[in-house]
């Protein structure tokens, strides 16, 4: 059979070519559309298989001994040290029970923005295409890398082409917010590259693996280790992003091109939420659980909360949006600080779950967009008589994102809750914040169906037809629901292949000193976890 | 009965809501190919043969003392916990699925006639069986998780057909209140699976072993709390009661199946399974003394819920709206039926008396859901031949051009009152009986049951009064009939007036076939976690009171309504309050949902013009020192970009000299 490891190396490569083609392809509009769809469509059907292979393999290889390795690599090439005897820099790009499912994600988050039109890129499709596929090639390549270091590199590049989607295609304000973007989102991934080297520097080695098997920090440096750990989440929350670091956003995704907007929330968000996970939770599990918990899990209340009240004050579709991620994400860093079993395999289901969902509602709102003209909500009524498919799918989108069990948003929310209530750290935090959390289910629900009772029910004016969807409109918002709900119902595959990774968290956890009674705690979650 | 095995059992009790959704994904397909009048009758199908299959296993699990347990495969698992398609099949699952099924059954039926040639009844007909199987999911579930799903479900059912008509805004607007108030039920439903998760130390929450564990009596407590808010929530109690009289909007068969026989009874099948399950067979004086306070909290908001609204049903013009407070009325009654508690000291176990009263809040469910389904579906009648007109004042003396419709109508309204020998007779009977009992026990709580027991009264009295006021306005007096109805004000057609009457004899029988008889107790003494003592049916001083209560209303409204001004407000400013709904829905507009709306537009503004701005503001200052330079940013995005290619260029150009 083939080794489908083999196949791996070609899901970045693919959109990386397809790039270079399309800018190549620079007067051939047709021609550059035409070459971008069919390479993400090849693209994910290799990451299909990949992706399938590994999973069903996962939970063997937890119930396999530990230490073994669990990856699937596509390329191990060691580049060289920093300095002298400083840290060892390597070209590893693998897929592991962390980030598989997230590389899934992207290619098909990627497949469905390349497929859902070029009408806003004007005469310019190739130059358009080749950035989106440039980004998309260097999201892969930052969620397969093994070093942090590498990992850095591609996740501050893929900034570069969104930067440029926003400010040549973008809306009005296009140039304030790719500006905005760009310098928040570099502010704070220069903090992490100081952590970053800091960290590599007390042990000698970017990999992630040779972290885990040290505590950094602690004797080496003469840092505060708290400070490190708060330097190295500083780009992650920016690119999350969570309140207050998350001005940029709003207008970011107002302004970007709808499908752009589909892959900042849907994917690059994720990005965020995996360097906290792997950096926060496996590099630094101690300070995760000393520092990340008020500070990160303070964050994300807010977020909750303020998200969700300024959803409901958004003037227009793409902000509510933006403002309805920001609420939604702060359960996923819920799950994280919870240094739980639960809340930790919850967090990496929700973030799949919630860039499937959140593609579905853009998607929808942008060929909304393509026949109304624009999205201000005070212009918005009636939707659903005019665009019966499209608004219906939309509806189900936002059904699917308030939680509703049998799709796919509730499996991951309810364990991200679970692992935050059960890990202690809820109780650690307060009543006000336990408050915050459980409003913010209600006022999710709240400013979602306001919405659809205000723009998409009601009369459609006189005289119009109901516009049917596009057959191809229709395929990807379809296979978008099935995906839905398919998580919904069958939630296994994609939750249990965190499995083996999070069980070598437990073994992290257990060889650290465990000073204080809560800690305790979260091994005794752990215990009652295990398997036998 | 029947013989089945436990394996044909389980295969039964999956196709119970597997045939209806079956049903729903052909109606939703008809739908979309434009052969939606077909949908009826993939529908029907879809639902009568799971009223088949639900009758079967009612009958096959009578006599099995201990519950059938199906486990269909994982939903998710983390570690070793699994979280199981989990059914728990015994008698009560049994009966209220065959329930169910049945009036779901010729309720889609009478829809048949009711939505002929709208254009949605491919989606009408889709989301009616899909809320069978949810409702099927939701009786069988044997965790809360699957528990969770079906309740979710039912809840997503009636948001879709509440507005269903959704280019009304009145539609538009109840069917967002109807999701959100009970969304806060839903929130707290959800807090209780994760208290108990937390504390039992597994994602397991199977019924069996939540009722079997050993609990902290505070954790007992809370998370009887939280189920009781959730259950107030779906059973729209006060104070979450606002939102099922807003909900008519939805069409009239959808009133009848979800917002008064099935789906706002949920709460009290919940209850109904946890107040007995978390009471056991300890005696253990905290944990009881625990379940018990939540059973008192229980009965205050259902008195509470049965007065006012039997209040605010006196008031109402709307038909319709008269029927739905009537139904918070009837839940409100179910509420304080399963406020008794047992006392160690008495003669028959705690269990015992939960068990009963639960067995009553049950009976008064099953006959209730029936009378009321005839109630809505004759004013659903009275609707087809008005144009759709269903204010009281419009029209009167229908009796005579709807014959059928008005004996229907006359029966389930006989039967709401509580006359003798129909079934909502014997059912409220067995309530104040539970609560007369409760009052003259050796309990502590006995005062409190006492009093209990006068409310129900007086409700019943208020009950008998509004029903015959609406009775009165319509069907007697003269004939009048309004602009909308046109000249051809007609009877219903058959497939209309058939489910009538099926409705209308079930109304008339089933209190006399399964109460006094004792089939009903004997059918459900195999309910699992159930202690049913004996009991035999007598003529006794609170079922005198009850009819007494009954006759007095029936007689004051025939007294006001049936010959004098037919418009007036006999009971003057009472009366206009009521009309109101004594202002609690303004009460929230103004406390909750305006403030509400208020701080998410301010925060939106904030966070638009003030925040943001602040925070570009800060962002000046190490411009300002940095002018020098200035030239380096030109604001050009080129080059920006140039910038950052380059110098990660020069990153990665420096890693492999170094090497």
């Amino acid at each position: 059979m083939l080794n489908t490891a083999n196949l791996l190396i070609l899901l970045p490569l693919i959109p990386l070519l397809g790039a270079i083609g399309c800018f190549c392809l620079y007067r051939q509009k047709a021609l550059a559309v035409y070459l971008a769809e069919t390479l993400m469509l090849v693209a994910l059907a290799l990451g299909t298989i990949v992706t399938w292979d590994y999973s069903r393999q996962s939970p063997a290889l937890a119930a396999a001994e530990r230490g073994k390795d669990q990856s699937f690599t596509a390329i191990d090439i060691t580049m060289g040290r920093l300095a002298e005897r400083g840290p060892v820099v390597s070209l590893t790009l693998a897929i592991d029970g962390l980030n598989t499912w997230l590389v899934f994600l992207t290619l098909v988050v990627g497949t469905t923005v390349v497929a859902s039109g070029s009408g806003w890129t004007g005469d310019k499709a190739g130059p358009a295409m080749g950035l989106i596929l440039l980004a998309i090639s260097l999201t892969i390549l930052a969620f397969m890398s093994m070093d942090m270091l590498v990992f850095y590199v591609f996740f501050e590049l893929t900034l570069v082409p969104v930067f440029l989607l926003i400010g040549l295609w973008g809306g009005p304000d296009r140039v304030l917010a790719s500006q905005r973007m760009f310098l928040h989102t570099l502010a704070g991934g220069l903090c992490t590259l100081l952590g970053l080297l800091t960290v590599a520097g007390a042990t000698g080695s970017f990999a992630w693996d040779s972290l885990n098997a040290h505590r950094p920090g602690a004797s080496e440096s003469a840092i505060d280790p708290s400070l490190i750990f708060l330097l190295l989440m500083a780009g992650f929350i920016v690119k999350t992003p969570l309140v207050p670091f998350h001005t940029w956003q709003a207008i970011a995704y107002r302004e970007a091109p709808t499908p752009i907007t589909v892959f900042l929330s849907a994917v690059m968000a994720k990005l965020g939420l995996y360097g906290m996970l792997r950096l926060g939770v496996y590099v630094l599990p101690g300070e995760m659980e000393s520092v990340g918990a008020p500070v990160l899990g303070g964050m994300a209340v807010a977020s909750i909360v303020v998200g969700a009240l300024c959803a409901f004050g958004a003037r227009d579709l793409k902000t509510l949006l933006a403002y309805s991620s920001l609420s939604h994400l702060g359960y996923v860093v819920l799950g994280i600080v919870s240094l739980d079993q639960a809340g930790e395999q919850g967090a990496i289901f929700h973030m799949v779950a919630h860039g499937i969902v959140t593609t579905g509602l853009l998607l929808a709102a942008g060929f909304i967009e393509e026949s109304e003209g624009t999205l201000e909500r005070s212009r918005l009524r009636g939707l659903l008589a005019k665009y019966p498919v499209t608004s219906g799918l939309f509806v189900f989108f936002s059904l699917a994102s308030v939680g509703v069990p049998g799709l796919s948003q509730f499996v991951g929310e309810f364990l991200c809750l679970f692992g935050f209530f059960r890990s202690g750290v809820a109780s650690w935090l307060g009543i006000a914040a336990i408050a915050g959390v459980m409003s913010g289910l209600f006022l999710g629900a709240w400013y979602t169906m306001t919405l659809i009772q205000v723009s998409f029910s009601g009369e459609s004016g006189a005289g119009s037809v109901p516009v049917p969807a596009r057959p191809r409109q229709l395929a990807i918002l379809g296979s978008i629901a099935v995906l839905v709900v398919w998580m919904g119902m069958a939630p296994g595959l994609v939750l249990e292949t965190s499995r083996p990774e999070i069980n070598k968290l437990e073994t992290r956890l257990r060889s650290l000193s465990a000073a204080d009674a809560r800690h305790h705690a979260v091994l005794a979650g752990l215990d009652r976890a295990k398997p036998e | 009965m029947f013989d089945v095995s436990i394996e044909g059992i389980q295969t039964l009790g999956l196709l119970i809501p597997a045939l209806p959704l079956a049903g729903a994904i052909s109606c939703a397909l008809l739908g979309c190919f434009h052969f939606g009048k077909w949908a009826p009758v993939a529908a029907g199908s879809g639902v009568l043969g799971g009223f088949m299959t639900a009758l079967a296993v009612a009958l096959s699990v009578s006599h099995a003392h201990e519950p059938i347990t199906g486990t269909y495969g994982t939903w998710f698992s983390i570690g070793n916990d699994a979280v199981g398609w989990e059914f728990r099949i015994d008698a009560l699952a049994g009966a209220m699925t065959a329930m169910v099924t049945f009036i779901s059954l010729w309720i889609v039926i009478f829809s048949a006639g009711y939505m002929h040639d709208d254009p949605g009844e491919g989606r009408y007909f889709a989301l009616v069986s899909l809320f069978v199987a949810a409702m099927a999911v939701l009786i069988l579930a044997g965790n809360l998780f699957v528990l969770f799903l079906g309740w979710e479900g039912v809840g997503v059912c009636s948001y879709l057909l509440v507005g269903y008509w959704y280019a009304k805004p009145e539609a538009a607007a109840a069917a967002r209140k109807a999701f959100l108030v009970t969304r806060l039920g839903d929130i707290a439903l959800l807090g209780a699976m994760i208290l108990l998760g937390c504390h039992l130390g597994t994602l397991n929450l199977a019924y069996e072993k939540v009722f079997s564990s050993p609990l902290d009596p505070q954790v007992v407590f809370f998370s009887l709390v939280l189920l009781l808010i959730g259950a107030v929530g779906k059973s729209a109690q006060f104070p979450l009661h606002v939102w099922l009289p807003d909900a008519m909007e939805g069409p009239t068969p959808v009133s009848a199946l979800i917002h008064a026989a099935t789906m706002v009874t949920a709460g009290v099948y919940l209850l109904a399974r946890f107040f007995p399950g978390m009471t056991g067979t300890s005696m253990d004086v905290p944990r009881l003394e625990a379940v018990a306070s939540v059973q008192d909290i229980a009965g205050g908001l259902g008195a509470a819920t049965a007065f006012l609204a039997a209040v605010m049903a006196v008031g109402q013009w709307d038909l319709k709206r008269v029927l739905a407070y009537s139904t918070l009325s009837q839940l409100g009654y179910m509420f304080m039926a399963l406020a008794v508690s047992g006392d160690v000291r008495d003669e028959h176990t705690p269990l015992e008396v939960s068990s009963m009263a639960a067995f009553a809040a049950i009976f008064h469910l099953l006959t209730h859901a029936f009378f009321k389904a005839l109630l809505f579906l004759s004013s659903g009648s009275v609707m087809h031949a008005m144009g759709h007109v269903i204010d009281m004042r419009k029209f009167s003396g229908l009796a005579k051009i709807l014959p059928i419709t008005h004996g229907c109508f006359l029966i389930g309204a006989l039967a709401l009152a509580g006359v003798p020998p129909l079934s909502g007779f014997f059912s409220k009977d067995e309530i104040l009986i539970v609560l007369y009992e409760g009052g003259h026990s050796d309990s502590q709580r006995s005062a409190y049951f006492s009093i209990l027991f006068w409310i129900a009264l007086f409700t019943a009295f208020l009950t008998a009064y509004y029903t015959f006021r609406a009775y009165f306005l319509t069907f007697q007096g003269q004939l009048k009939i309004p602009r909308e109805a046109g000249d051809h004000a007609h009877e219903s057609p058959a497939v209309m007036t058939v489910p009538l009457v099926v409705l209308a004899a079930c109304a008339l029988l089933v209190g006399l076939l399964l109460g006094p008889t004792g089939s009903l107790h004997h059918f459900l003494e195999g309910t699992a976690n159930w202690k049913l003592h004996e009991s035999t049916f007598q003529i006794s001083q609170p079922m005198i009171l009850g009819t007494v209560a009954a006759l007095t209303g029936i007689g004051l409204a025939w007294l006001l309504f049936s010959r004098r001004d037919r418009l007036s407000k006999p009971l003057g400013a009472l009366e206009t309050a009521a009309e109101a709904r004594l202002y609690i829905d303004d009460i929230y507009l103004a406390v909750f949902v305006r403030p509400l709306a208020t701080a998410g537009r301010a925060m939106g503004w904030f966070d638009r013009d003030l925040f943001q701005p602040l925070v570009e503001l800060l962002a000046t200052i190490p411009r300002m020192i940095g002018g020098r330079f200035r030239s380096v940013q030109n604001g050009l995005i080129q080059f920006y970009a140039l910038a950052m290619a380059l110098g990660l260029i020069v990153i990665l150009a420096m890693f492999t000299v170094a090497r």
